[in-house]
């Protein structure tokens, strides 16, 4: 059988993993023992999670989709979330809300993120309606490199007005259409925390936009990082 | 009447909500009258409405179909186009008679359907009532067509 690859294409495909992998060691080392030490801003990040008082931020850029969220602890178990999520800066999708959780023990947790907010899309497309998500965000941190897990579910409702003159009456006739658009996305990556005051992720995201809608949906890529104060050292809850 | 109430409050508070519309979309009545060259009874002429172009910078394109009516063999035609004046500009109507009734423009093997279009830079609220659109070339699809007229 013949190879895919001419010898020379191989031999860089080799040198990109080796690349990567020293790349990905070099990530796992950098972040020693942090997580171990008690609650850091990156798992507060990626779980949408915080102690009464303690805050993160964080800003991340991919293709195609890039965004900014701060969050701060309200009570035990609640946190506000702000953020503004936008694809491409065709669509943006600023919203807040609460982050509430569910399962909180020093390795892992889970939570659920409600949101109200809305969607502005500019382009040859465009849209724009008041939206509200709900997430299921899963993290763990048994050790420098925590990895997370998001599933997200967005509506839209769209208003759409036409106006139609017609001729010889100068009122137009005015009619209203809604409509919904759904939008999901689940998301993949690793947290990482070389100090519990700052810490970067990476993450695939797979954001099926408007289903139904539009037909073709491209997994993307993000790197994010995250600053903050997670609050005193200990037990996460 | 308590229910329209409900929904219209509703609207009202969307619309504020989220500052405007989704889409705002303005639709005049164009009146479409004239005559088309006639092709026999037992034929029907399709006639299209297109923008003469639409979109900007890489996603420029020349034609957009707005609607289509048919007229039965030809002749006189009188239609109410409703016309989207925000997603293009200028108008072309294009127009060809379906001689062999398979509701296609010359499909495989067909090579005798005559095509004919006119072009309407500006449309306004004055009736276009004078147009003339004689069916001289044949299976000249509508791109090539008004690419050959209107430049």
């Amino acid at each position: 059988m013949k190879a895919f690859l001419p010898r020379q294409s191989r031999v860089r495909a080799h040198a990109g993993g080796v690349c990567w992998l020293a790349v990905a060691v070099l990530l796992v080392l950098s972040t020693g023992p942090a997580l171990a030490q008690g609650p850091s801003v990156t798992v507060d990040w990626a779980s949408a999670s915080s102690r009464p008082g303690a805050w993160s931020t964080g800003v991340q850029g991919g293709w195609p989709w890039s965004g900014l969220r701060a969050q701060l602890g309200l009570a035990q178990r609640v946190t506000l979330v702000g953020e503004l999520d936008t694809a491409v800066f065709r669509r943006f999708q600023p919203s807040a809300g609460l982050g509430l959780l569910l399962v909180g023990t020093p390795k892992a947790r889970v939570s659920l993120e409600l949101g109200l907010g809305s969607v502005v899309q500019g382009g040859v497309l465009p849209q724009q309606g008041p939206s509200g998500t709900l997430r299921l965000r899963l993290v763990a941190s048994p050790g420098p490199v925590g990895p997370y897990l998001v599933a997200g579910t967005r509506h839209t409702l769209l208003h759409d007005r036409t106006r139609t003159y017609r001729l010889g009456v100068e009122d137009p006739e005015v009619s209203v259409q809604l409509s919904h658009r759904w939008s999901p996305w689940l998301q993949v990556g690793l947290a990482f925390a070389p100090t519990r005051h700052f810490g970067f992720d990476v993450a695939i995201d797979w954001h099926f936009v408007d289903v139904g809608v539009v037909a073709l949906t491209l997994p993307g890529v993000h790197f994010g990082i995250q600053v903050g104060n997670p609050g005193p050292r200990g037990e996460v809850r | 009447m308590e229910l329209r109430v409900r929904r219209g409050v509703f609207l009202l508070a969307l619309v504020v909500a989220t500052g405007c519309w989704s889409s705002d979309e303005v639709l005049f009545e164009v009146a479409l009258s004239g005559t088309i060259d006639e092709v026999g009874d037992e034929a029907d002429v399709w006639v299209e409405a297109y923008y003469q172009s639409i979109g900007s910078g890489e996603l420029a394109t020349d034609i957009f179909l707005i609607d289509a009516f048919r007229v039965s063999g030809g002749g006189a035609f009188d239609y109410q186009l409703l016309y989207p004046v925000d997603r293009g500009r200028g108008l072309f109507v294009y127009a060809w008679a379906d001689l062999d009734g398979d509701g296609a423009l010359c499909a495989p093997g067909v090579t005798d359907e005559p095509v004919g279009g006119v072009g309407i830079d500006a449309p306004t609220e004055e009736p276009a009532d004078e147009l003339q659109i004689p069916l001289g070339a044949l299976c000249t699809p509508p791109e090539r067509l008004a690419w050959e007229m209107l430049r």
